[in-house]
Protein backbone atom coordinates (compact mmCIF):
# COMPACT_ATOMS: atom_id res chain seq x y z
CA UNK A 1 0.00 0.00 0.00
CA UNK A 2 1.28 3.37 -0.91
CA UNK A 3 1.38 4.47 2.66
CA UNK A 4 4.54 6.49 2.46
CA UNK A 5 3.53 8.62 -0.45
CA UNK A 6 5.65 11.74 -0.48
CA UNK A 7 2.65 14.00 -0.55
CA UNK A 8 1.47 12.77 2.87
CA UNK A 9 4.41 14.52 4.47
CA UNK A 10 3.05 17.82 3.25
CA UNK A 11 -0.53 17.19 4.32
CA UNK A 12 -1.88 19.21 7.18
CA UNK A 13 -4.53 17.59 9.37
CA UNK A 14 -7.72 19.39 10.39
CA UNK A 15 -7.35 21.39 13.62
CA UNK A 16 -9.64 19.15 15.61
CA UNK A 17 -10.61 15.60 14.75
CA UNK A 18 -13.27 13.31 16.08
CA UNK A 19 -11.82 9.91 16.91
CA UNK A 20 -14.41 7.13 16.95
CA UNK A 21 -13.13 4.04 18.69
CA UNK A 22 -14.86 0.69 18.76
CA UNK A 23 -14.31 -0.45 22.30
CA UNK A 24 -14.82 -3.75 24.00
CA UNK A 25 -14.96 -4.56 27.68
CA UNK A 26 -14.28 -8.25 28.30
CA UNK A 27 -15.48 -8.10 31.92
CA UNK A 28 -18.94 -6.88 30.95
CA UNK A 29 -18.74 -8.53 27.56
CA UNK A 30 -20.06 -5.50 25.73
CA UNK A 31 -18.84 -3.55 22.76
CA UNK A 32 -19.64 0.06 21.90
CA UNK A 33 -18.45 3.04 19.88
CA UNK A 34 -16.90 5.86 21.83
CA UNK A 35 -16.26 9.33 20.58
CA UNK A 36 -13.33 11.53 21.52
CA UNK A 37 -12.36 14.92 20.26
CA UNK A 38 -8.76 16.02 20.20
CA UNK A 39 -6.57 18.71 18.82
CA UNK A 40 -4.08 17.67 16.23
CA UNK A 41 -0.69 18.84 15.17
CA UNK A 42 1.17 18.51 11.94
CA UNK A 43 2.65 15.05 11.46
CA UNK A 44 0.37 13.42 14.04
CA UNK A 45 -0.17 9.74 13.44
CA UNK A 46 -3.25 7.84 14.44
CA UNK A 47 -1.19 6.12 17.12
CA UNK A 48 -0.18 9.52 18.48
CA UNK A 49 -3.83 10.51 18.53
CA UNK A 50 -4.82 7.38 20.43
CA UNK A 51 -2.01 7.83 22.93
CA UNK A 52 -3.03 11.43 23.42
CA UNK A 53 -6.55 10.27 24.21
CA UNK A 54 -5.16 7.69 26.60
CA UNK A 55 -3.03 10.27 28.37
CA UNK A 56 -5.42 13.17 28.51
CA UNK A 57 -8.99 11.95 28.19
CA UNK A 58 -9.54 8.29 28.90
CA UNK A 59 -6.91 6.14 30.61
CA UNK A 60 -8.88 2.96 30.09
CA UNK A 61 -8.39 2.89 26.35
CA UNK A 62 -6.23 -0.17 25.58
CA UNK A 63 -4.10 -0.71 22.56
CA UNK A 64 -0.91 -2.50 21.65
CA UNK A 65 2.09 -0.72 20.23
CA UNK A 66 5.80 -0.69 20.65
CA UNK A 67 8.16 0.76 18.09
CA UNK A 68 6.09 3.64 16.65
CA UNK A 69 7.93 3.23 13.37
CA UNK A 70 6.32 0.38 11.45
CA UNK A 71 8.89 -2.17 12.51
CA UNK A 72 7.40 -4.26 15.29
CA UNK A 73 3.99 -4.91 13.75
CA UNK A 74 1.99 -4.47 16.96
CA UNK A 75 -0.31 -1.61 16.11
CA UNK A 76 -2.42 -3.00 13.27
CA UNK A 77 -6.01 -1.75 13.31
CA UNK A 78 -8.80 -0.92 10.94
CA UNK A 79 -8.65 2.82 10.36
CA UNK A 80 -11.54 4.34 8.42
CA UNK A 81 -12.29 0.91 7.01
CA UNK A 82 -8.77 0.09 5.87
CA UNK A 83 -6.47 -2.24 7.80
CA UNK A 84 -3.33 -0.21 8.49
CA UNK A 85 -0.59 0.31 11.01
CA UNK A 86 -1.66 3.12 13.34
CA UNK A 87 1.91 4.37 13.65
CA UNK A 88 2.35 4.54 9.90
CA UNK A 89 -0.90 6.36 9.19
CA UNK A 90 -1.04 10.10 9.44
CA UNK A 91 -4.24 11.65 10.73
CA UNK A 92 -4.03 13.98 7.75
CA UNK A 93 -4.17 10.98 5.43
CA UNK A 94 -7.47 9.68 6.72
CA UNK A 95 -9.24 12.79 7.96
CA UNK A 96 -9.89 15.98 6.06
CA UNK A 97 -11.28 19.38 6.83
CA UNK A 98 -14.55 18.35 5.24
CA UNK A 99 -14.76 15.09 7.17
CA UNK A 100 -12.66 15.31 10.34
CA UNK A 101 -13.43 11.81 11.58
CA UNK A 102 -11.02 8.97 12.31
CA UNK A 103 -12.81 5.67 12.80
CA UNK A 104 -10.65 3.10 14.60
CA UNK A 105 -11.65 -0.54 15.01
CA UNK A 106 -9.76 -3.62 16.09
CA UNK A 107 -8.60 -5.78 13.18
CA UNK A 108 -11.24 -8.03 11.64
CA UNK A 109 -10.70 -11.79 11.55
CA UNK A 110 -9.02 -11.69 14.94
CA UNK A 111 -10.61 -12.19 18.31
CA UNK A 112 -10.63 -9.01 20.37
CA UNK A 113 -9.16 -9.13 23.86
CA UNK A 114 -9.98 -5.59 24.83
CA UNK A 115 -10.65 -2.38 22.91
CA UNK A 116 -8.12 -2.34 20.08
CA UNK A 117 -6.06 -5.30 21.25
CA UNK A 118 -6.47 -8.49 19.28
CA UNK A 119 -5.51 -12.05 20.10
CA UNK A 120 -2.59 -13.28 18.00
CA UNK A 121 -2.39 -16.79 19.45
CA UNK A 122 -3.98 -18.41 16.41
CA UNK A 123 -1.95 -16.27 14.04
CA UNK A 124 1.38 -17.26 15.54
CA UNK A 125 0.18 -20.85 15.85
CA UNK A 126 -0.36 -20.90 12.10
CA UNK A 127 2.94 -19.22 11.47
CA UNK A 128 4.61 -21.89 13.57
CA UNK A 129 2.78 -24.63 11.72
CA UNK A 130 4.59 -23.96 8.44
CA UNK A 131 7.96 -24.33 10.18
CA UNK A 132 9.38 -20.89 9.45
CA UNK A 133 13.04 -21.75 9.90
CA UNK A 134 15.79 -23.46 7.93
CA UNK A 135 15.62 -27.22 8.21
CA UNK A 136 18.77 -29.20 7.42
CA UNK A 137 19.19 -32.92 7.43
CA UNK A 138 22.61 -32.58 8.98
CA UNK A 139 21.59 -31.02 12.28
CA UNK A 140 25.05 -31.39 13.75
CA UNK A 141 26.51 -29.34 10.95
CA UNK A 142 23.73 -26.76 11.27
CA UNK A 143 24.28 -26.31 14.99
CA UNK A 144 28.07 -26.12 14.80
CA UNK A 145 28.74 -24.73 11.37
CA UNK A 146 32.20 -24.33 9.99
CA UNK A 147 31.27 -22.56 6.80
CA UNK A 148 28.28 -20.59 5.63
CA UNK A 149 25.68 -21.98 3.22
CA UNK A 150 25.88 -21.04 -0.37
CA UNK A 151 23.33 -18.50 -1.55
CA UNK A 152 23.61 -16.67 -4.83
CA UNK A 153 22.40 -13.06 -5.01
CA UNK A 154 19.77 -13.93 -7.62
CA UNK A 155 18.44 -16.76 -5.47
CA UNK A 156 18.32 -14.35 -2.58
CA UNK A 157 16.25 -11.91 -4.57
CA UNK A 158 13.63 -14.62 -5.14
CA UNK A 159 12.59 -14.55 -1.53
CA UNK A 160 14.07 -11.38 -0.07
CA UNK A 161 10.78 -9.53 -0.42
CA UNK A 162 8.86 -12.20 1.47
CA UNK A 163 11.35 -12.22 4.31
CA UNK A 164 10.49 -8.62 5.17
CA UNK A 165 7.26 -9.63 6.94
CA UNK A 166 6.83 -8.07 10.39
CA UNK A 167 3.87 -10.32 11.38
CA UNK A 168 1.51 -7.42 11.80
CA UNK A 169 -1.51 -9.46 10.71
CA UNK A 170 -2.97 -6.78 8.44
CA UNK A 171 -3.06 -9.20 5.52
CA UNK A 172 -5.09 -11.64 7.60
CA UNK A 173 -7.42 -8.84 8.64
CA UNK A 174 -8.06 -7.99 4.99
CA UNK A 175 -8.43 -11.57 3.72
CA UNK A 176 -12.03 -12.35 2.70
CA UNK A 177 -11.47 -16.11 2.94
CA UNK A 178 -10.12 -15.87 6.47
CA UNK A 179 -13.27 -13.95 7.37
CA UNK A 180 -15.21 -17.19 7.50
CA UNK A 181 -12.62 -19.94 7.36
CA UNK A 182 -10.59 -19.91 10.56
CA UNK A 183 -8.79 -23.09 9.54
CA UNK A 184 -7.25 -21.30 6.58
CA UNK A 185 -3.53 -20.81 7.18
CA UNK A 186 -3.74 -17.24 6.00
CA UNK A 187 -1.56 -15.08 3.76
CA UNK A 188 1.18 -14.47 6.27
CA UNK A 189 1.88 -18.12 7.08
CA UNK A 190 1.65 -19.18 3.44
CA UNK A 191 4.00 -16.42 2.30
CA UNK A 192 6.48 -17.55 4.95
CA UNK A 193 6.06 -21.17 3.84
CA UNK A 194 6.95 -20.11 0.30
CA UNK A 195 9.85 -18.01 1.52
CA UNK A 196 11.43 -21.08 3.13
CA UNK A 197 10.46 -23.58 0.45
CA UNK A 198 12.36 -21.76 -2.26
CA UNK A 199 15.27 -20.88 -0.03
CA UNK A 200 18.07 -22.98 -1.57
CA UNK A 201 19.58 -23.58 1.86
CA UNK A 202 16.45 -25.30 3.16
CA UNK A 203 15.92 -29.06 3.09
CA UNK A 204 12.52 -29.21 4.80
CA UNK A 205 10.54 -28.25 1.70
CA UNK A 206 8.84 -31.62 1.32
CA UNK A 207 7.36 -31.44 4.82
CA UNK A 208 6.22 -27.91 4.24
CA UNK A 209 4.62 -28.76 0.90
CA UNK A 210 2.66 -31.53 2.63
CA UNK A 211 1.45 -29.05 5.24
CA UNK A 212 0.23 -26.46 2.76
CA UNK A 213 -1.34 -29.02 0.40
CA UNK A 214 -4.89 -28.81 1.68
CA UNK A 215 -8.10 -26.86 1.23
CA UNK A 216 -7.19 -24.89 4.32
CA UNK A 217 -3.66 -24.42 3.11
CA UNK A 218 -2.59 -22.92 -0.16
CA UNK A 219 -5.80 -23.90 -1.99
CA UNK A 220 -7.87 -21.78 0.37
CA UNK A 221 -6.59 -18.71 -1.44
CA UNK A 222 -8.79 -17.35 -4.23
CA UNK A 223 -6.70 -14.40 -5.33
CA UNK A 224 -8.61 -11.49 -3.87
CA UNK A 225 -5.17 -9.86 -3.49
CA UNK A 226 -6.35 -7.77 -0.54
CA UNK A 227 -3.36 -8.99 1.44
CA UNK A 228 -0.94 -7.47 -1.04
CA UNK A 229 -2.98 -4.29 -1.12
CA UNK A 230 -2.74 -3.66 2.63
CA UNK A 231 0.70 -5.02 3.51
CA UNK A 232 2.71 -2.14 5.02
CA UNK A 233 6.02 -3.72 4.05
CA UNK A 234 5.17 -4.53 0.43
CA UNK A 235 5.70 -8.21 1.17
CA UNK A 236 3.19 -9.19 -1.52
CA UNK A 237 1.86 -12.33 0.16
CA UNK A 238 -0.68 -12.73 -2.65
CA UNK A 239 1.99 -13.32 -5.26
CA UNK A 240 3.87 -15.62 -2.89
CA UNK A 241 0.78 -17.80 -2.50
CA UNK A 242 0.24 -18.03 -6.26
CA UNK A 243 3.88 -19.02 -6.74
CA UNK A 244 3.60 -21.56 -3.97
CA UNK A 245 0.45 -23.08 -5.45
CA UNK A 246 1.88 -23.30 -8.94
CA UNK A 247 5.05 -24.82 -7.52
CA UNK A 248 3.06 -27.36 -5.52
CA UNK A 249 1.03 -28.40 -8.57
CA UNK A 250 4.20 -28.76 -10.61
CA UNK A 251 5.80 -30.76 -7.81
CA UNK A 252 2.83 -33.13 -7.69
CA UNK A 253 3.08 -33.60 -11.46
CA UNK A 254 6.77 -34.38 -11.13
CA UNK A 255 7.83 -31.23 -12.96
CA UNK A 256 9.62 -29.51 -10.11
CA UNK A 257 12.55 -30.50 -8.00
CA UNK A 258 14.48 -28.35 -5.65
CA UNK A 259 18.21 -28.05 -5.85
CA UNK A 260 19.52 -27.63 -2.35
CA UNK A 261 22.79 -25.87 -1.70
CA UNK A 262 25.20 -26.86 1.04
CA UNK A 263 28.05 -25.19 2.91
CA UNK A 264 30.45 -23.40 0.60
CA UNK A 265 33.60 -24.94 2.07
CA UNK A 266 36.92 -23.22 2.49
CA UNK A 267 37.81 -20.44 0.11
CA UNK A 268 40.10 -21.61 -2.64
CA UNK A 269 43.77 -20.69 -2.24
CA UNK A 270 44.99 -18.26 -4.81
CA UNK A 271 47.06 -20.54 -6.98
CA UNK A 272 47.82 -18.76 -10.21
CA UNK A 273 47.70 -15.32 -11.59
CA UNK A 274 44.93 -14.53 -14.00
CA UNK A 275 46.44 -14.92 -17.47
CA UNK A 276 46.63 -11.70 -19.41
CA UNK A 277 44.46 -11.47 -22.48
CA UNK A 278 46.49 -12.30 -25.62
CA UNK A 279 46.17 -8.84 -27.10
CA UNK A 280 47.61 -7.20 -24.01
CA UNK A 281 51.06 -5.67 -24.24
CA UNK A 282 53.46 -5.25 -21.37
CA UNK A 283 55.10 -1.98 -20.55
CA UNK A 284 58.59 -1.55 -21.93
CA UNK A 285 61.20 -3.04 -19.63
CA UNK A 286 58.80 -5.39 -17.84
CA UNK A 287 59.22 -9.09 -18.38
CA UNK A 288 56.11 -11.16 -17.88
CA UNK A 289 58.02 -14.35 -17.02
CA UNK A 290 59.91 -12.58 -14.29
CA UNK A 291 56.72 -11.21 -12.87
CA UNK A 292 55.12 -14.66 -12.83
CA UNK A 293 58.07 -16.00 -10.87
CA UNK A 294 58.19 -13.20 -8.30
CA UNK A 295 56.22 -13.40 -5.06
CA UNK A 296 53.17 -11.26 -4.57
CA UNK A 297 54.11 -8.67 -2.04
CA UNK A 298 53.54 -5.04 -1.50
CA UNK A 299 56.79 -3.19 -1.11
CA UNK A 300 55.92 -1.20 1.96
CA UNK A 301 59.37 0.29 2.61
CA UNK A 302 59.56 1.57 -0.89
CA UNK A 303 56.19 3.20 -0.54
CA UNK A 304 57.24 4.91 2.65
CA UNK A 305 60.64 6.04 1.48
CA UNK A 306 59.68 6.87 -2.09
CA UNK B 1 -9.04 -39.23 0.79
CA UNK B 2 -8.11 -37.45 -2.36
CA UNK B 3 -5.39 -34.89 -2.04
CA UNK B 4 -6.49 -31.27 -2.25
CA UNK B 5 -3.87 -30.65 -4.93
CA UNK B 6 -5.39 -33.35 -7.16
CA UNK B 7 -8.88 -31.90 -6.84
CA UNK B 8 -7.65 -28.39 -7.45
CA UNK B 9 -5.63 -29.49 -10.45
CA UNK B 10 -8.77 -31.10 -11.85
CA UNK B 11 -10.59 -27.88 -11.08
CA UNK B 12 -8.12 -25.95 -13.23
CA UNK B 13 -8.05 -28.56 -16.00
CA UNK B 14 -11.84 -28.77 -16.24
CA UNK B 15 -11.94 -24.98 -16.07
CA UNK B 16 -9.58 -24.65 -19.02
CA UNK B 17 -11.50 -27.32 -20.91
CA UNK B 18 -14.78 -25.55 -20.22
CA UNK B 19 -13.52 -22.26 -21.60
CA UNK B 20 -13.40 -23.93 -25.00
CA UNK B 21 -16.38 -26.23 -24.66
CA UNK B 22 -18.75 -23.62 -23.24
CA UNK B 23 -17.71 -21.17 -25.95
CA UNK B 24 -18.63 -23.81 -28.50
CA UNK B 25 -21.83 -24.63 -26.63
CA UNK B 26 -22.84 -20.97 -26.66
CA UNK B 27 -21.78 -20.49 -30.26
CA UNK B 28 -24.26 -23.20 -31.24
CA UNK B 29 -27.00 -20.80 -30.17
CA UNK B 30 -25.82 -17.89 -32.29
CA UNK B 31 -28.29 -17.86 -35.18
CA UNK B 32 -26.03 -16.23 -37.78
CA UNK B 33 -23.35 -18.86 -37.41
CA UNK B 34 -25.89 -21.52 -38.25
CA UNK B 35 -27.63 -19.74 -41.07
CA UNK B 36 -30.82 -19.10 -39.13
CA UNK B 37 -32.96 -16.12 -38.37
CA UNK B 38 -33.54 -16.15 -34.64
CA UNK B 39 -32.32 -17.54 -31.35
CA UNK B 40 -35.48 -19.60 -30.85
CA UNK B 41 -34.98 -21.35 -34.18
CA UNK B 42 -31.69 -22.79 -32.96
CA UNK B 43 -33.64 -24.54 -30.22
CA UNK B 44 -35.90 -26.28 -32.69
CA UNK B 45 -36.38 -30.00 -32.04
CA UNK B 46 -34.71 -31.23 -35.24
CA UNK B 47 -31.75 -28.87 -34.80
CA UNK B 48 -31.22 -29.95 -31.21
CA UNK B 49 -31.59 -33.59 -32.10
CA UNK B 50 -28.97 -33.19 -34.80
CA UNK B 51 -26.63 -31.67 -32.23
CA UNK B 52 -27.22 -34.45 -29.72
CA UNK B 53 -26.56 -37.20 -32.22
CA UNK B 54 -23.69 -35.39 -33.92
CA UNK B 55 -21.77 -34.17 -30.86
CA UNK B 56 -23.13 -36.42 -28.11
CA UNK B 57 -19.73 -37.28 -26.69
CA UNK B 58 -18.56 -33.69 -26.66
CA UNK B 59 -21.70 -32.59 -24.84
CA UNK B 60 -21.24 -35.35 -22.30
CA UNK B 61 -17.63 -34.38 -21.66
CA UNK B 62 -18.81 -30.82 -21.20
CA UNK B 63 -21.50 -31.96 -18.77
CA UNK B 64 -19.11 -34.03 -16.67
CA UNK B 65 -16.42 -31.35 -16.60
CA UNK B 66 -18.92 -28.65 -15.69
CA UNK B 67 -20.54 -30.79 -13.02
CA UNK B 68 -17.20 -31.54 -11.43
CA UNK B 69 -16.11 -27.93 -11.58
CA UNK B 70 -19.38 -26.58 -10.22
CA UNK B 71 -19.89 -29.10 -7.47
CA UNK B 72 -16.30 -28.93 -6.31
CA UNK B 73 -16.60 -25.16 -6.24
CA UNK B 74 -19.76 -25.30 -4.14
CA UNK B 75 -18.11 -27.85 -1.88
CA UNK B 76 -15.15 -25.58 -1.26
CA UNK B 77 -17.43 -22.67 -0.40
CA UNK B 78 -19.52 -24.79 1.94
CA UNK B 79 -16.44 -26.13 3.68
CA UNK B 80 -15.27 -22.58 4.24
CA UNK B 81 -18.57 -21.41 5.66
CA UNK B 82 -18.78 -23.88 8.50
CA UNK B 83 -16.48 -26.27 10.24
CA UNK B 84 -16.97 -29.51 12.03
CA UNK B 85 -16.34 -33.17 11.44
CA UNK B 86 -19.93 -34.03 10.56
CA UNK B 87 -20.41 -30.99 8.41
CA UNK B 88 -17.28 -31.77 6.40
CA UNK B 89 -18.33 -35.35 5.87
CA UNK B 90 -21.89 -34.33 4.98
CA UNK B 91 -20.69 -31.84 2.39
CA UNK B 92 -18.29 -34.31 0.82
CA UNK B 93 -20.84 -37.11 0.61
CA UNK B 94 -23.53 -34.78 -0.66
CA UNK B 95 -21.18 -33.49 -3.36
CA UNK B 96 -20.52 -37.03 -4.52
CA UNK B 97 -24.22 -37.95 -4.56
CA UNK B 98 -25.21 -34.80 -6.43
CA UNK B 99 -22.43 -35.40 -8.96
CA UNK B 100 -23.50 -38.99 -9.61
CA UNK B 101 -27.18 -38.05 -9.86
CA UNK B 102 -26.71 -35.25 -12.35
CA UNK B 103 -24.05 -37.11 -14.33
CA UNK B 104 -26.49 -39.99 -14.72
CA UNK B 105 -29.28 -37.61 -15.71
CA UNK B 106 -27.05 -35.91 -18.27
CA UNK B 107 -25.99 -39.25 -19.71
CA UNK B 108 -29.60 -40.35 -19.98
CA UNK B 109 -30.51 -37.04 -21.59
CA UNK B 110 -28.03 -37.72 -24.38
CA UNK B 111 -28.25 -41.49 -24.72
CA UNK B 112 -31.96 -41.98 -24.17
CA UNK B 113 -33.17 -39.45 -26.72
CA UNK B 114 -35.35 -40.49 -29.67
CA UNK B 115 -35.74 -38.76 -33.04
CA UNK B 116 -38.45 -36.08 -33.02
CA UNK B 117 -41.68 -36.94 -34.74
CA UNK C 1 -7.70 -14.86 37.06
CA UNK C 2 -5.90 -13.50 34.05
CA UNK C 3 -6.84 -16.60 32.10
CA UNK C 4 -10.44 -16.27 33.04
CA UNK C 5 -10.61 -12.74 31.72
CA UNK C 6 -8.80 -13.86 28.63
CA UNK C 7 -11.41 -16.37 27.63
CA UNK C 8 -14.13 -13.85 26.86
CA UNK C 9 -13.04 -12.67 23.47
CA UNK C 10 -15.09 -10.65 21.04
CA UNK C 11 -15.43 -12.14 17.59
CA UNK C 12 -15.84 -9.50 14.91
CA UNK C 13 -15.29 -11.78 11.92
CA UNK C 14 -17.58 -10.77 9.05
CA UNK C 15 -17.94 -14.43 7.94
CA UNK C 16 -19.87 -14.97 4.70
CA UNK C 17 -20.51 -11.26 4.37
CA UNK C 18 -16.98 -11.01 3.06
CA UNK C 19 -18.08 -13.15 0.10
CA UNK C 20 -20.81 -10.82 -1.06
CA UNK C 21 -20.09 -7.38 0.32
CA UNK C 22 -17.52 -5.39 -1.66
CA UNK C 23 -17.82 -2.47 0.77
CA UNK C 24 -16.83 -4.40 3.85
CA UNK C 25 -13.37 -2.84 3.85
CA UNK C 26 -12.11 0.21 2.04
CA UNK C 27 -9.20 -1.12 0.08
CA UNK C 28 -7.60 1.20 -2.42
CA UNK C 29 -6.16 -0.26 -5.60
CA UNK C 30 -7.78 -3.65 -5.22
CA UNK C 31 -10.29 -4.51 -7.98
CA UNK C 32 -9.18 -8.14 -7.59
CA UNK C 33 -11.35 -8.31 -4.50
CA UNK C 34 -14.38 -7.24 -6.51
CA UNK C 35 -13.46 -9.89 -9.07
CA UNK C 36 -13.21 -12.46 -6.28
CA UNK C 37 -16.66 -11.59 -4.98
CA UNK C 38 -18.13 -11.66 -8.47
CA UNK C 39 -16.35 -14.92 -9.25
CA UNK C 40 -17.88 -16.52 -6.15
CA UNK C 41 -21.41 -15.29 -6.71
CA UNK C 42 -21.38 -15.99 -10.44
CA UNK C 43 -19.95 -19.44 -9.69
CA UNK C 44 -22.83 -20.22 -7.35
CA UNK C 45 -25.37 -18.88 -9.85
CA UNK C 46 -23.74 -20.84 -12.67
CA UNK C 47 -23.73 -24.13 -10.79
CA UNK C 48 -27.36 -23.75 -9.76
CA UNK C 49 -28.16 -22.94 -13.36
CA UNK C 50 -26.24 -26.02 -14.41
CA UNK C 51 -28.50 -28.24 -12.32
CA UNK C 52 -31.63 -26.72 -13.85
CA UNK C 53 -30.06 -26.87 -17.27
CA UNK C 54 -29.34 -30.58 -17.03
CA UNK C 55 -32.86 -31.24 -15.79
CA UNK C 56 -34.42 -29.15 -18.54
CA UNK C 57 -32.25 -30.44 -21.39
CA UNK C 58 -32.98 -34.01 -20.47
CA UNK C 59 -36.66 -33.30 -21.21
CA UNK C 60 -36.57 -34.79 -24.73
CA UNK C 61 -35.26 -38.05 -23.32
CA UNK C 62 -37.55 -38.01 -20.30
CA UNK C 63 -40.80 -36.64 -21.65
CA UNK C 64 -40.49 -36.49 -25.41
CA UNK C 65 -40.09 -33.65 -27.89
CA UNK C 66 -43.55 -32.17 -27.37
CA UNK C 67 -42.59 -31.21 -23.81
CA UNK C 68 -39.35 -29.77 -25.13
CA UNK C 69 -41.19 -27.53 -27.59
CA UNK C 70 -43.39 -26.22 -24.79
CA UNK C 71 -40.34 -25.55 -22.65
CA UNK C 72 -38.55 -23.65 -25.37
CA UNK C 73 -41.55 -21.33 -25.74
CA UNK C 74 -40.65 -19.97 -22.29
CA UNK C 75 -37.48 -18.54 -23.75
CA UNK C 76 -39.19 -16.66 -26.53
CA UNK C 77 -39.26 -12.92 -25.93
CA UNK C 78 -39.09 -11.28 -22.53
CA UNK C 79 -40.46 -13.70 -19.96
CA UNK C 80 -39.43 -14.30 -16.35
CA UNK C 81 -37.71 -17.52 -17.40
CA UNK C 82 -35.80 -15.88 -20.20
CA UNK C 83 -34.72 -13.07 -17.87
CA UNK C 84 -33.39 -15.59 -15.36
CA UNK C 85 -31.71 -17.38 -18.23
CA UNK C 86 -30.11 -14.14 -19.34
CA UNK C 87 -28.80 -13.46 -15.82
CA UNK C 88 -27.34 -16.96 -15.66
CA UNK C 89 -25.65 -16.36 -19.01
CA UNK C 90 -24.05 -13.20 -17.65
CA UNK C 91 -22.81 -15.12 -14.65
CA UNK C 92 -21.32 -17.83 -16.84
CA UNK C 93 -19.65 -15.28 -19.11
CA UNK C 94 -17.98 -13.46 -16.23
CA UNK C 95 -16.96 -16.68 -14.53
CA UNK C 96 -15.42 -17.97 -17.73
CA UNK C 97 -13.53 -14.85 -18.74
CA UNK C 98 -12.28 -14.18 -15.23
CA UNK C 99 -11.48 -17.89 -14.96
CA UNK C 100 -8.89 -17.58 -17.71
CA UNK C 101 -7.10 -14.92 -15.69
CA UNK C 102 -7.33 -17.02 -12.55
CA UNK C 103 -5.93 -20.13 -14.23
CA UNK C 104 -3.02 -18.12 -15.57
CA UNK C 105 -2.29 -16.47 -12.23
CA UNK C 106 -3.08 -19.30 -9.83
CA UNK C 107 -2.09 -22.47 -11.60
CA UNK C 108 0.73 -21.17 -13.77
CA UNK C 109 1.83 -18.17 -11.67
CA UNK C 110 1.79 -15.96 -14.76
CA UNK C 111 1.15 -12.23 -14.80
CA UNK C 112 1.76 -11.72 -11.08
CA UNK C 113 4.95 -9.72 -11.36
CA UNK C 114 8.43 -10.54 -10.15
CA UNK C 115 9.65 -10.40 -6.56
CA UNK C 116 11.55 -7.17 -6.08
CA UNK C 117 13.21 -5.05 -3.48
CA UNK C 118 10.46 -2.78 -2.16
CA UNK C 119 10.74 0.73 -3.49
CA UNK C 120 8.47 3.76 -3.52
CA UNK C 121 5.57 4.04 -4.05
CA UNK C 122 5.38 0.59 -2.47
CA UNK C 123 2.75 -1.04 -4.61
CA UNK C 124 3.04 -4.82 -4.62
CA UNK C 125 4.14 -6.41 -7.92
CA UNK C 126 0.99 -8.54 -7.93
CA UNK C 127 -1.10 -5.40 -8.22
CA UNK C 128 0.98 -4.09 -11.10
CA UNK C 129 1.31 -7.37 -12.98
CA UNK C 130 -0.21 -8.37 -16.26
CA UNK C 131 -3.16 -9.91 -14.44
CA UNK C 132 -4.34 -6.42 -13.56
CA UNK C 133 -4.62 -5.54 -17.23
CA UNK C 134 -6.33 -8.86 -17.85
CA UNK C 135 -8.77 -7.96 -15.09
CA UNK C 136 -9.75 -4.71 -16.77
CA UNK C 137 -10.05 -6.58 -20.05
CA UNK C 138 -12.28 -9.09 -18.28
CA UNK C 139 -14.73 -6.44 -17.17
CA UNK C 140 -14.79 -4.83 -20.61
CA UNK C 141 -15.21 -8.10 -22.49
CA UNK C 142 -17.88 -9.24 -20.07
CA UNK C 143 -20.05 -6.20 -20.62
CA UNK C 144 -19.65 -6.38 -24.39
CA UNK C 145 -20.39 -10.10 -24.67
CA UNK C 146 -23.30 -9.93 -22.28
CA UNK C 147 -24.86 -7.09 -24.24
CA UNK C 148 -24.34 -9.04 -27.46
CA UNK C 149 -26.01 -12.05 -25.90
CA UNK C 150 -28.93 -9.90 -24.88
CA UNK C 151 -29.28 -8.75 -28.45
CA UNK C 152 -29.26 -12.34 -29.69
CA UNK C 153 -31.72 -13.56 -27.09
CA UNK C 154 -34.24 -10.76 -27.15
CA UNK C 155 -33.93 -9.10 -30.54
CA UNK C 156 -33.59 -11.94 -33.01
S1 LIG D 1 2.74 -10.17 5.02
FE1 LIG D 1 2.66 -7.92 5.30
S2 LIG D 1 0.58 -7.55 6.10
FE2 LIG D 1 0.99 -9.73 6.36
S3 LIG D 1 1.81 -9.95 8.44
FE3 LIG D 1 3.58 -9.73 7.06
S4 LIG D 1 4.04 -7.54 7.01
FE4 LIG D 1 1.97 -7.75 7.89
S1 LIG E 1 4.09 0.49 16.86
FE1 LIG E 1 5.49 -0.91 15.92
S2 LIG E 1 4.51 -1.18 14.00
FE2 LIG E 1 3.29 0.42 14.83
Amino acid sequence: MALLATRTAKLIPPKRVKVLVRRYDPEKGESWWQEYEIETYRGMTVLDALLKIKEEIDHTLSLRYSCRMAVCGSCGMVINGTPRLACQTQVAEVASEANPVVRVEPMYNFKVIRDLMTDFTEFFEKHRRVKPYLIRRDVEEQENPEYEYKLLPEEYEDFYQYSLCISCGLCVAACPVFASDTRFLGPQALAQAYRFIIDPRDEGWRERLEIVDSEDGVFGCHLAASCSAVCPKEVDPGAAIQRLRSLLLRYRLGLWRKSVSGPVGPMEKKAERMPLPPEAETLPGVSLEELEESKVEIPVEKLISG
Amino acid sequence: MVRASVLQLLQYVTGALMVFLVSWHLAMRIPWLRGMESFIETLDATVVYGEITGFGLLILILAYATLFHGINGLRVILLELRHGEYWDRLVNVLALIVFIFFAALATYGIVGVEPPA
Amino acid sequence: MARERYTRLLDLRPRWRAFINPWLLRLPNNPERLAFILHRTTGVIASLFLFFHIISTSTPARAGWEAWREEVLNLQGLTPISLLFYIAMGAILFHGINGVRLILAEALALGIGKPEKPKPPYIAPLLRGFQRRLLYATFALWIILWALLGYIMFFT
